[in-house]
């Protein structure tokens, strides 16, 4: 695929579709306590993630040259790379403001980033 | 005039002077606003607890910002003091942007969107001052 937008979408809604999945799993097992509406979650989840699919896969597309490896790898460093950028970043927020367990929250997104990177590295080739 | 060559020392000074916008802009968000800091209902932190916050997260993500800043320097749309506040930009959308998203879909629409705006401004600080600072290798 060399459409960045095509191929940050469809990587976009699947990633998603992995992370609801754990995330509301993990909910009905006990693992995750929220206050917020299930519903309201799912759904948030969802749109955030196809949304920013997109975004970062126009962003993979201009930086495509300079990110190191080639193929799944290369989509594999960019997940790590966001990983980084998005959910640390929002973790140590939350961790010197001293509430763990909503930076807690932010750490499941490994699953969804790096489930992401994989799909858009095999995906988009410039 | 671009005079350092080192990518971590240029993002720790743009770092700093970037923090002290976000550091500003937290009290007005926090005091004068009357909004949640953290987007969660815990209690604001106080004054000086968020000048110790701002400062020493924007210290440290300016350092890695810088970093990667040289690492991506050839790829990032623009010349010169542009190409850096496009940066900004770009590390704006990824890290706060999306944040702020998820937040307005947990009902804090209101604090995410002047956040997004107080932010926007403290990634331009930031973008500025880096591209005035760093020299990047020919």
């Amino acid at each position: 695929m060399k459409n960045p937008i095509l191929a940050g979408f469809v990587a976009g809604i699947l990633s998603a579709v992995t992370g609801t999945t754990i995330m509301v799993t993990s909910y009905y097992l006990g693992y995750i306590e929220t206050d917020l509406p299930t519903n309201s979650v799912i759904v948030t989840h969802m749109m955030v993630n196809t949304i920013y699919g997109i975004i970062f896969g126009v962003i993979y597309s201009k930086l495509y040259n300079t990110i190191p490896g080639k193929g799944l790898w290369k989509g594999l460093v960019y997940g790590l790379l966001l990983f980084l950028l998005s959910n640390i970043f929002a973790i140590s927020y939350y961790t010197v403001s001293l509430n763990y367990p909503a930076g807690a929250g932010w750490v499941g997104g490994i699953y969804v980033l790096l489930v992401y990177g994989l799909i858009l590295g095999a995906l988009y080739k410039k | 005039m671009r005079i350092m060559k080192s990518s971590i020392i240029s993002g720790l000074i743009a770092g700093f002077f970037a923090s002290i916008v976000g550091f500003v802009t937290s009290v007005i968000h926090v005091t004068n606003l009357g909004l949640t800091y953290a987007f969660t209902p815990v209690p604001n932190p106080s004054i000086t607890d968020l000048a110790r916050i701002e400062l020493s997260l924007g210290i440290i993500w300016g350092m890695i910002w810088g970093i990667l800043y040289s690492k991506f320097h050839k790829s990032i749309p623009g010349k010169g003091i542009s190409k850096s506040i496009n940066f900004g930009l770009i590390i704006w959308l990824i890290s706060w942007g999306r944040a702020l998203l998820f937040w307005s879909g947990y009902g804090f629409v209101f604090e995410s969107i002047v956040a997004g705006f107080f932010r926007i401004l403290q990634m331009i600080v930031f973008g500025l001052i880096l591209g005035y600072l760093y020299k990047p290798k020919k």
